[in-house]
């Protein structure tokens, strides 16, 4: 159930699927439904809002929110697994282990029980902990969010998304293009591995340290290159002699935003308020709920 | 004395520019996904990813424009291949890396490069940014960026 921008041509070759195919899944999911404009706003209203305030109160609400977001995209597991294992180890090992240990080390006035004594003055302490599970919760709602912009967009949609966020025609063109020239590049990568194959190069027996495996891609990557260089210029050339960018364009995908869309952006921005007003009426601070012991 | 491609000037955006930020940013996304086999033994889902130096060329051969396009909008699509979710601070950290290395060329004017010394003053003050600004890890939501010259994480 994966989508793919390449031609049927080149569909069997499995090392331009490899390449070339997003990892857009086609459902009809209520967030599929959704506009991407809409996808975007709400991603950067969850970061920002997680990121004004490190109450573990506020944070819950915002994941449940997130999670209850996520839920109803109805991504299947297999497809997800890959970003949720990056996700988790980064958000469990790297940002939470590392906060408990950086918040043990920063010394200052910490005056919460000590969970666990270390020599050195890093003893690690409730607030240490509940710093941590702060932060963690901040990645976790970013992870909840972020994760449907790749499965629920369809990569030929970016284009026109950008475009009515307020970016230029030509960018918003641009993205559109490079879009469309992946599965070009793909195509060209397989190429030009047969081409090298064919005079040799074994491209799936790289041996070596890295140092050598970078080297012996060369074959591959510069012609890739140099031929997409050279090939900008026809592309350029078409563009101005239909007169690229002498008018506002128009756009094939264009849409409005449905009522739910702006339901849930009007929502996104009393939250992004709620929490702006929040930090300002009642602060900024981490809130230390009582030691369970 | 090496040519720049005759470019009129390095903020300038074309024509010429849109099309060469899509091509760079499809050629980062297409190379970085196909290199992503470099791995760096460990847990941290690291890679070595040499085409990091896509945004970084395009940057110096068309404007910093081109070059941060070609970082931000490839790390988006290497992103979207590998279904990694849509990390926008990590594909800003990208896009830096081409804005700084079309900025390092940026004063070229005509049939000239820089110098190795400009370069390098340009290539240690984007290093000195790149530390700097990750700083504090409980600075909010802003992770450290995963890639640093030539190495980086899959995601």
């Amino acid at each position: 159930m994966i989508w793919s921008a390449r031609s049927c041509a080149t569909r069997d070759h499995m090392f331009v699927g490899m390449i070339a195919s997003f990892k857009y899944y086609p459902s009809n999911s209520p967030i599929h439904r959704l506009d991407p404009r809409t996808k975007f706003a709400l991603l950067l209203v969850a970061t920002f809002s997680a990121a004004l305030l490190p109450d573990l109160r506020v944070l819950l609400v915002l994941l449940a929110l997130a999670v209850l977001y996520y839920s109803l995209a109805r991504l299947p597991w297999q497809q997800t697994r890959t970003a949720w294992s990056f996700f988790i180890f980064f958000i469990v090992v790297v940002v939470g282990f590392n906060t408990v240990i950086a918040g043990a080390g920063s010394g200052g006035a910490d005056s919460s029980p000590v969970l666990l004594p270390l020599p050195l003055g890093l003893d690690i302490t409730w607030r240490d902990v509940i710093n941590a599970l702060s932060i963690m919760m901040r990645m976790l709602i970013g992870a909840f969010m972020a994760i449907p912009i790749t499965f629920t967009i369809k990569p030929t949609r970016f284009g026109v998304a950008f475009r009515g966020m307020g970016l230029g025609d030509r960018i918003a063109f641009a993205v559109d293009l490079a879009i469309r020239l992946v599965p070009t590049y793909g195509a060209n990568f397989a190429s030009t591995v047969d081409a090298q194959r064919a005079r040799g190069f074994e491209f799936d027996k790289l041996k070596g340290g890295i140092i050598a495996r970078l080297q012996r891609l060369a074959p591959l990557a510069v012609p890739v290159t140099l031929d997409a260089i050279v090939s900008g210029e026809d592309i350029a050339n078409a563009l101005d002699m239909r007169g690229f960018g002498t008018r506002p364009r128009t756009w094939i995908h264009a849409r409005r935003l449905a009522p739910v869309d702006w339901i849930l952006l009007a929502l996104g921005a009393a939250i992004l308020v709620g929490c702006l007003w929040w930090r300002v009426a009642v602060g900024g601070e981490l809130w230390l709920p009582p030691f369970p012991l | 004395m090496t040519t720049l491609t005759g470019r009129a000037s390095a903020w300038a955006v074309s024509t010429r520019s849109i099309v060469y930020m899509a091509i760079g940013a499809a050629l980062y996304g297409v190379l970085g996904w196909a290199t992503s086999f470099l791995r760096i033994p460990g847990p941290f889902n690291s890679q070595i990813r040499p085409a990091i130096v896509i945004p970084m060329f395009f940057g110096a051969l068309f404007g910093p424009w081109v070059g941060f396009f070609a970082g931000f909008v490839g790390n988006i699509i290497i992103d979207l291949i590998a279904g990694y979710g849509f990390s926008w601070n990590w594909s800003l950290a990208n896009g830096l890396l081409g804005l700084i290395s079309g900025l390092a060329f940026a004063r070229a004017r005509g049939e000239e490069l820089p110098s190795l010394t400009q370069v390098l003053l340009f290539a240690i003050g984007g290093n000195l940014i790149a530390f700097l600004l990750p700083a504090s890890p409980t600075s909010g939501f802003m992770a450290p960026t995963r890639h640093s010259s030539l190495c980086s994480t899959s995601a």
